[in-house]
């Protein structure tokens, strides 16, 4: 099937026009002071690096790292647990539960966190003061993103040798014992792509700090949706090219740490 | 000893089922709401959650709220729009990227995984920025050519994640015999290679499709020209407050459809093993 070679050149075309011109719209688009794309007015300028120095930059790249970290922890330590129950449960119909695990993706996610929001804001609820606070927008972005955690999970547990286990068991380990040297070791690649999933939309996204937090949490996201709503294209450029470089950056680490644990396991 | 044991495992999978159904009832609390405003008379009131007692205005608000409807079947053109095209694309692309040599592969591989990394916020902002430069020569570039680029964008690479490990797996053999019996290249790959692939075509579909109808961010820097998706007319007329109900309406009838097809799923999936367990006894 080697002929079909070119079939990959139009995608890699698209790929170019659509990844890599816009990079490279975005990097000049920083030298220049301009109301929006309005290039006859446009100006070269160091404006947008200038105010990178802004302390609010920093508070709210600070800001997003907090709410990720925690969303991203919280996850794992719900979803891990469902994924093996669900996984390693003698039910005869696992594929059942999974089904009910989707069923509340397929309602609007906004419309949730509109109902989220109702929620906070009726008389019991609103005494804890929950909108506007950090806490509720990490709760909310849990309660959004969880299956993005449980499902990788569950997939790698599914697919695992079984036969391990029942080895370690044999061999006299005990079962949290077997559980953290071959179960958890060997699911690893599952929550690292768990991670991933949620933390990409809980660091860079902005309609639950937006609605949850009004205007009262900010966070990245909502720091480059503003400065696009002013017009200043140069900056808000800026902004997206540092919050690609610093998600890539963290992806690339994670991933390295990730496969580094793996391989001192392989050696020990 | 053993009795002692036996209470002490159904004590902890007891534990285990409450605690699956506590993480799953905290993912059902938006959609108990969202159900229970749908049929809520005062769904728009000052006081949150307040029940007004049973109606069914909010169904109908749905066929004659304008901005509403249009938001739906805006909504509904995108993604299957999207998704249609981004099938068609990611398994041809899919074929594509099989076939090169190593280095090549790993350069697509890299490609291809960009979109998925890339923040939905920059994807978005991209995309505006190359349709702002186009604007000049295509002033009604906004709306659903963008949106509809932009969905079809950010669905391939899932589209193809999905393809290209089946394509793998693929014997080739399979074409290069039909190819001996006479069969044209492109003859093989539809009658051999394409139909072997259908359930990772499908399953691909169904994801982009999913992603596609909930996307906010996105459709959020791609809108306009009054053309705009479910999620955003939402958010901006909950920001605006003049939220329509209708709103609650059109998500409960889904949940409602989407629950009869997990039910009909599952009682199709019960009934051939209740009795295959019969046979077996």
């Amino acid at each position: 099937m080697k002929r079909f070679k070119w079939l990959a050149i139009p995608y890699f075309v698209w790929l170019i026009l659509l990844v890599a011109l816009p990079l490279v719209v975005m990097l000049v688009l920083t030298f220049f002071s301009s109301n929006g794309m309005n290039l006859s007015t446009a100006e070269f300028s160091l404006d947008a690096y200038k105010r990178l120095a802004d302390i609010s930059i920093l508070k709210a790249t600070w800001n997003s790292l907090v709410v990720a970290f925690f969303s991203v922890l919280i996850c794992f330590l719900l979803g891990y647990p469902v994924a093996y129950f669900i996984s390693f449960s003698k039910l005869r119909h696992k594929l059942l539960v999974l089904l009910f695990l989707i069923l509340p993706m397929w309602c609007n996610s906004m419309l949730r966190i509109v109902g989220w929001l109702r929620l906070f804001s009726t008389p019991i609820l609103s005494q804890f003061n929950l909108i506007g606070t950090n806490s509720a927008v990490i709760f909310v972005t849990v309660t959004t993103y969880l299956p993005f955690m449980i499902f990788p999970i569950y997939t790698v547990l599914e697919k695992m040798d079984r036969s391990l286990i029942e080895a370690s068991k044999d061999l006299g380990v005990n079962a949290w014992k077997t559980f953290l040297k071959i179960t958890f070791p060997l699911s690893l690649s599952g929550v690292s792509s768990g991670v991933v999933m949620v933390f990409l939309p809980a660091a860079t996204g902005f309609a639950i700090s937006q609605t949850i937090g009004q205007g009262k949490v900010r966070l990245i996201g909502n720091l480059i949706q503003s400065v696009f709503e002013k017009n200043n294209y140069g900056f808000g450029s800026l902004l997206s090219i540092l919050v690609s470089l610093l998600i890539i950056a963290i992806v690339l680490t994670f991933n390295k740490l990730q496969s580094k644990g793996r391989g001192s396991k392989a050696h020990a | 000893m053993l009795e002692k044991n036996g209470a002490k495992a159904i004590i902890i999978s007891i534990l285990k089922a409450i605690f699956v159904l506590a993480v799953l009832s905290l993912m059902y609390v938006p959609v108990v709401i969202i159900v229970y405003q749908s049929f809520n008379a005062t769904a728009n009131s000052i006081t949150p959650l307040s029940w007004g007692g049973l109606t069914l205005d909010n169904y109908k608000e749905m066929f004659t709220n304008r901005q509403l409807y249009t938001s739906i079947l805006d909504s509904l053109l995108v993604s299957f729009c999207a998704t249609f095209i981004a099938t068609i694309g990611g398994l041809f692309a899919s074929i594509g990227i099989n076939a090169l040599d190593k280095k090549a592969r790993r350069t697509m591989d890299f490609l291809n995984e960009i979109p998925m990394l890339n923040s939905e916020i920059v994807t978005g902002i991209s995309i505006m920025l190359i349709f702002s430069l186009i604007t000049p020569v295509f002033p009604d570039a906004f709306g659903f050519p963008s949106m509809l680029v932009a969905h079809v964008f950010f669905m391939l690479p899932y589209v193809i994640l999905m393809i290209l490990p089946k394509l793998e797996q693929t014997d080739e053999s399979y074409f290069e015999a039909a190819r001996d019996l006479g069969c044209s290249p492109a003859k093989a790959l539809f009658k051999i290679v394409i139909p072997n692939l259908s359930t990772a075509i499908l399953t691909g579909a169904l994801i982009a499709f999913t992603l596609s109808i909930d996307d906010f961010v996105i459709s959020f820097y791609t809108q306009g020209n009054g053309f705009s998706n479910f999620s955003n007319y939402v958010y901006s007329s909950y920001t605006k407050k003049n939220f329509s109900a209708g709103s609650y309406a059109f998500n409960a009838l889904l949940t409602f459809i989407s629950l009869a097809i997990v039910l009909f799923v599952s009682l199709r999936q019960t009934m051939p093993k209740k009795k295959k367990g019969e046979e077996s006894l």
